[in-house]
């Protein structure tokens, strides 16, 4: 055994909590080594001086003062328990929100029905598509294709400036005099 | 007094849980003088002490039904004494630095030792408390509460060890270093 051993098995010797060989083994380094001797002592004595160190009491209106205290916690909001902090097994806030999603979906759920008392039904109607007779031909017979996409040439404003006829001041009554100077 | 120990603390506990306030006055009976014991050996001030034993059994009534009986009622107690204790430390600690910060180079600080003595000890035993309660004060608060847990109040490393909330092992090898510092300490 070497000191720092001796030294980690210091109390537990003291203790007396040190199994048979290990304590062997102990007091063999003690009868080699006069200081490990005197360190278990003084040791020993630390720990008597201790146990015997007197008690130290609350002063005689320290019951009074705690009293006084407890009342004023009485009057207090009450802490309470973990347990009684939640609802259902939730927490406030978590019940909370449940039930404002719940009750929101419920509302949807209102609003989604029908007010006139039909039937919902999940089976797919059969629905046959018809068209009036003026719509089976997008083209309708008064419009040629041709007049269609001149009448979108016509929509840029480029095609009238060609086919306008040029202005004429004559024909309009304007007279032209001759500058004398 | 056979009264006294009718019920266990875990019972009592359970009682004032329910509503029984009777049984909250025999706990702060049975724990007053030990905790404020060990609150001043740990604190090194009388009246620091008793402030934090009334907050601590404050917190026992305020907080009861926080106790579950899978812990002793001693464990759960000399776990907020402790923890009140160290957070008091800490407060002073901040306090002096900004006292000394505000303090001339003629002030001086005085701590007036105020501890109830029995008249029938003598000087010398007097003395030597006082040199222990100061070698304590030496000590970092890890190695200083084990060691009052275990020699002043004389409880066991696995209650030590629940209270700290370390390990068993830790419990016992800070312990062991602690009575060695003390030791020293008290050799010088």
């Amino acid at each position: 055994m070497d000191r720092y051993q001796f030294e980690d098995y210091l109390s537990d010797y003291i203790e007396n909590n040190l199994n048979p060989s290990k304590r062997k083994e102990f007091e063999e380094y003690l009868k080699a080594n006069s200081s490990g001797e005197e360190l278990v002592e003084s040791v020993r004595e630390l720990l008597d001086s201790m146990k015997s160190m007197s008690e130290i009491k609350a002063s005689s209106g320290f019951m009074g003062k705690l009293h006084k205290r407890i009342e004023a916690e009485k009057n207090r909001p009450s802490i309470q328990s973990p347990e009684k902090r939640t609802y259902l097994g939730f927490a406030p806030f978590h019940l909370g929100m449940m039930v404002v999603v719940l009750i929101g979906l419920v509302f949807v759920g209102m609003e989604l029905l029908p007010t006139d008392g039909t039937k919902i039904t999940t089976v797919q109607p059969n629905i046959e598509l018809s068209f009036p007779p003026d719509l089976s031909d997008p083209f309708p017979p008064d419009i040629k294709k041709d007049e269609m996409v001149k009448l979108d040439q016509d929509s840029s404003g480029v095609k009238d400036q060609d086919t306008k006829a040029p202005f004429d001041l004559e024909k309009r009554g304007a007279t032209f005099v001759k500058d004398q100077n | 007094m056979a009264n006294q120990f009718q019920f266990t603390d875990e019972e009592l506990m359970a009682r004032f849980q329910s509503g029984d306030e009777n049984a909250y006055n025999e706990i702060v009976f049975r724990y007053r003088d030990r905790l404020m014991n060990f609150i001043y050996r740990f604190v090194n001030d009388v009246e620091l002490a008793e402030d934090v034993l009334q907050d601590t059994l404050v917190k026992i009534f305020t907080h009861r039904h926080y106790y579950k009986e899978i812990a002793k009622v001693s464990t759960w107690i000399y776990t907020i004494a402790g923890n009140f204790s160290k957070t008091e430390l800490r407060k002073r600690k901040r306090r002096k630095i900004i006292q000394l910060s505000h303090m001339g180079k003629d002030d001086k600080v005085y701590e007036i030792p105020d501890i109830e003595r029995e008249p029938d000890r003598g000087l010398h035993v007097q003395f030597s408390e006082q040199k222990i309660q100061n070698a304590l004060q030496s000590l970092p608060s890890h190695f200083r509460s084990p060691v009052i847990l275990r020699d002043i109040q004389e409880l066991s490393y696995k209650d030590i060890s629940k209270i700290l909330d370390v390990p068993l092992g830790t419990v016992k090898s800070r312990i062991n270093r602690a009575r060695q510092q003390l030791k020293s300490t008290l050799k010088e």
